[in-house]
């Protein structure tokens, strides 16, 4: 008997080291809670959105509790579920999937917590603010570096373009085509390829690009709609004998795989997501939001780009436009690539 | 004639036997208790009805995988496939009815929808007892074969696409809460009511735990061994497919990706519950608590903000612990029982 | 021995697994009331033999005929339509469930609710310790599981099992092999009682002694046909192991 005895003390005790592990430090900030709802931790631009976050939304007051949704949906919804019983000051939330959330969006709305969509847009409800790169305008730029390349090349915009797609359910990925098509058609001499790279999976870009590229050996220009997705395609070239250049290369989203390849010579252009910025716009108006206060449109300087804010059918809507990174200007602090989230002082919207 | 358990009872007198038998048949639920009492004192804001609804609700879809698995292992088998089955099954209605994505917004009614999920399931279920009780292969590596093939099959079914915007009156299953208690929750109590009922009181329940004990002994007196086993393979299907077609109303659509990792889950609970993996034993309640100690976890993590790396770690060693805490409930119970 | 028509006939039948002939021709019946002894060496094909018989395996030719009908026994669970119940060498238990649920196996009562065969819990506990009390075995609990009961204990049940369920026809495979002196005798006891309620039994066994003591009659297998089929009455124990290793076949049979 003494036995069992000792062994349930021992679980008692397991049982209060847990607690006492899940306790840890709660050191409230005066001005409150907000929690971050991240969809996955397995990729950098979401690691580096989370730290950034929370760098910028404490040196402001709050305290950030950041949830990971390991790329469910399901766990999102609970996690949605959870939050609003705890009555945050609001929830910053990138969606893992676009519309699956919608339900757990309204819930928090009704219970009065404001909800912010970080990066990825939400149309099919309303939520309280949205702050997201420009995505048709990150297109935009790529067509328009893509042209430059193209010209330098051939002398005028005319050539081969292989364009990877990401997962065809994405809008993200949709829009960055719609901008890069919709700019590309003024040049009739380009041949644009278009093929998607399903659940934005590296080895299916990679499976593309090798098959492409034996069946149109004339190709000038691979676009992949992001920088993991240019890591197989630049060993596929590599497989292939070809130097660095040889096959350009241009991506968008900026992330640090992108701007060593980059330094490497393999790629030309970064067309880059621009996340600090995106974060300062949340950081710039979280009070306002917080504090339930009306915003007003207009352009404001978040990070030295032009944020435009707007009233959409889902809300007010803050959009920074994305640059374009090349050898030049690699090393610059400012991408968030480089992981050097910026200390300046957030500018709060009053 | 001189028995472990006549000297026994020379030892312990009845009642404190009987108690210690009822705690260690219930271990679960103490474990649980404490678990909720301990996060209710420890953490911020936990403490309320809220929270303890989110517990269960989020408990639904690994709850009713935990009872088809349950099934299954008491059985002597394995149904790997549970997962996969799930999210096609989530994948075939939505993509039916689900009017942006991949969705087909054909105007089928909401039951029906459900009719052809669990119809699905059944025939999966059917497939997998077939190849292993006439074809003799293990089931193991059947519902492996079903587990990598179905998940397969949603991705072809859907072309790697989601599918969302169901009909409301689907939605509406996750969402509605008469009384405050949410209808996800009233179906999960019920499946596990009804199916203890099952394996505790019927005939069915009965062979099953005969089957997972002894095959050959249930066969010699004349027990459809052979059917059993396939309507248990049947019913796993069936209940995978209910808590896919349930994913479905919950997340107004489906992913290609919806539910992964949840058959490890249901592998966890289960275990947690005491069904030990040797077939024959374990009873629903167990399980049951299983489940919710993991739902507990997860939504006590969610409400500190602890860093989810965490999550794996707690949940990998509490499936250690459930573990050696049953080979600890066997020796008390050699010893005092 | 009055003359009955035979229970149980077995005609001309064999069975192989691959190139190994288990049983060559074999036949041999079995009057109601009759205790048959089935004698042989290892291999000597009882096994394979009472399968047949009990509806585990099917044989490669020759017939069984049961109460003068030719049957095919197809399954254990044919067997037990027919009357047939067999008591394993190896046990028929499932160690996991308690003496109750053993004991019923096969044989639940049940109320038949909306199709669900719900079972009567309370009455089939009473009715496993009223007929373990009758064959006079002490299993202090029958809710306990029978992986915590001894080997004699679960002897026991097996024992209880047939003699309280009986049929037509028992065959018992080495019933004896995990009993001590005591529960051997009260076996042999049970034996002689199942045959007064004109049940036939097929007792397999390497104990000359026991065949001898419970036996109308004695068939020795050997090397997969029928070495011997005699009265007890008319032959010893000397002669019989004889048949079994061969030597006194001839003489035997003459």
């Amino acid at each position: 008997m003494r036995n069992t005895l000792k062994g349930l003390v021992g679980i008692a005790a397991g049982a209060g080291l847990l607690a006492a592990a899940f306790a840890g430090p709660a050191t409230a900030q005066e001005k409150g809670t907000i929690f971050y709802l991240v969809p996955t931790l397995l990729d950098e631009f979401q690691t580096e959105s989370v730290s950034s976050l929370e760098k910028s939304l404490s040196s402001i007051g709050y305290e950030v509790k950041t949830l990971d949704g390991q790329n469910r949906s399901d766990v999102q919804l609970n996690q949605l579920d959870d939050v609003i019983q705890l009555n945050p000051k609001a929830i910053v939330m990138a969606a893992v999937d676009f519309d699956s959330v919608t339900p757990g969006i309204e819930k928090a709305r009704a219970a009065g917590i404001p909800v912010i969509q970080f990066d990825r847009l939400i149309t099919s409800t309303m939520s309280d603010f949205t702050s997201v790169a420009g995505t048709i305008e990150i297109g935009q730029v790529a067509a328009g570096e893509i042209s430059r390349l193209l010209s330098e090349r051939h002398g005028s915009v005319k050539g081969k373009v292989l364009q990877i797609l990401g997962d065809p359910g994405d809008s993200y990925t949709l829009d960055i085509q719609k901008g890069f098509e919709g700019e590309m058609a003024a040049h009739g001499d380009v041949e644009i390829i278009t093929k998607a790279a399903m659940q934005w999976e590296a080895s299916n870009a990679g499976d593309i690009a090798e098959n492409q590229l034996l069946v149109n050996d004339d190709i000038d220009l691979i676009f992949v709609h992001a920088a993991h997705l240019a890591v197989p395609v630049v060993a596929v070239l590599e497989a292939k004998g070809k130097q660095p250049g040889e096959v350009m290369l241009v991506s968008s989203n900026g992330a640090p795989v992108g701007l060593d390849l980059i330094r490497k010579g393999w790629e030309q252009v970064e067309v880059e997501q621009p996340l600090y910025a995106q974060v300062y716009a949340v950081a710039m108006f979280i009070d306002k939001i917080a504090n339930g206060e009306e915003l007003t449109a207009g352009t404001y300087d978040v990070l030295g780009l032009d944020g435009v804010l707007s009233k959409e059918d889902w809300g007010w809507n803050l959009k920074v436009p994305g640059a374009a990174i090349t050898m030049d200007n690699v090393d610059e602090s400012r991408f968030w690539g480089n992981l050097q989230a910026p200390t300046d002082p957030v500018a709060v919207v009053k | 004639m001189t028995t472990q358990s006549a000297t026994a009872s020379e030892v312990a007198p009845d009642v404190p036997r009987a108690i210690i038998g009822f705690v260690l048949d219930h271990l679960v639920w103490l474990i649980l208790f404490i678990v909720l009492a301990v996060f209710s004192a420890a953490i911020d804001q936990f403490f309320q009805i809220g929270i303890f609804i989110n517990i269960l609700r989020q408990a639904t879809f690994v709850g009713i995988l935990s009872v088809g698995l349950s099934m299954a292992i008491m059985a002597g088998h394995m149904d790997l496939s549970i997962e996969s089955v799930m999210a096609f099954s989530a994948m075939l209605a939505a993509l039916l009815v689900g009017a942006n994505g991949a969705g087909l917004g054909l105007d089928i009614s909401t039951p029906l929808t459900l009719l052809l999920s669990l119809a699905f399931g059944a025939v999966v279920g059917l497939g997998n007892g077939y190849l292993v009780v006439k074809l003799k292969i293990s089931a193991f590596i059947v519902t492996l074969a079903a587990f990598i093939g179905i998940r397969g099959l949603g991705l072809v079914l859907s072309g790697g696409r989601s599918v969302y915007g169901l009909p409301d009156n689907f939605r509406g299953i996750a969402s509605a809460e008469p009384l405050g208690i949410p209808v996800l929750v009233i179906l999960l109590v019920t499946t596990y009511v009804v199916f203890s009922f099952l394996l505790r009181r019927t005939t069915f329940g009965r062979y099953i735990y005969l089957i997972g004990g002894n095959i050959t002994a249930p066969f010699r007196a004349g027990i459809p061994v052979e059917r059993i086993v396939i309507t248990v393979f049947v019913l796993s299907g069936v209940l995978a497919a209910f808590a896919g077609w349930l994913l479905a109303a919950r997340t107004n659509g489906a992913t290609a990706n919806l539910g992964t990792g949840m058959l490890f889950e249901a592998f966890a609970a289960v275990v947690i519950g005491g069904v030990s993996l040797t077939g024959g034993t374990g009873r629903l309640s167990g399980v049951f608590a299983g489940v919710l100690l993991l739902s507990s976890i997860d939504t006590a993590i969610n409400v500190m903000g602890l860093p989810p790396h965490f999550m794996q770690v707690i949940r990998g060693g509490l499936v250690l612990a459930a573990v050696l805490l049953d080979s600890f409930k066997t020796v008390i119970r050699n010893r005092y029982l | 021995m009055t003359v009955a028509e035979p229970l149980l006939e077995v005609e001309h039948i064999g069975k192989s697994f691959g190139p190994v002939k288990a049983l060559r021709d074999v036949s041999f019946s079995v009057r109601p009331g009759e205790v048959v002894a089935l004698l042989g060496d290892n291999g000597a094909g009882k096994s394979t033999l009472v399968k047949m018989i009990s509806g585990t395996l099917q044989p490669d030719h020759g017939r069984i005929l049961f109460e003068g009908q030719p049957t095919r026994i197809d399954s254990p669970a044919t067997a037990k339509k027919l009357g047939i119940e067999t008591v394993y060498q190896d046990l028929s238990l499932c160690p996991n469930v308690d003496v109750v649920s053993n004991f019923f196996m096969g044989r639940e009562l049940c109320h038949k609710v909306l199709g669900f065969k719900i079972m009567r819990e309370r009455e089939m506990q009473a009715e496993t310790e009223q007929a373990l009390r009758d064959i006079g075995s002490h299993i202090p609990s029958v809710r306990t599981n029978v992986e915590h009961l001894s080997g004699g204990q679960r002897q026991a049940i097996e024992l209880c099992r047939f003699v309280h369920w009986g049929g037509k026809l028992v065959i018992l495979d080495e019933p004896f092999a995990a009993l001590g002196v005591e529960q051997t005798r009260r076996g042999l006891e049970l034996i002689e009682r199942v045959k007064e309620r004109g049940i036939a039994l097929i007792v397999i066994t390497h104990n000359m002694l026991h065949a001898f003591e419970v036996a109308d009659r004695v068939v020795v297998l050997r090397h997969g046909i029928v070495a011997g089929d005699h009265e007890t009455a008319t032959t010893t124990a000397e002669a019989v192991v004889g048949m079994i290793t061969g030597n006194l076949m001839r003489q035997a049979v003459a």
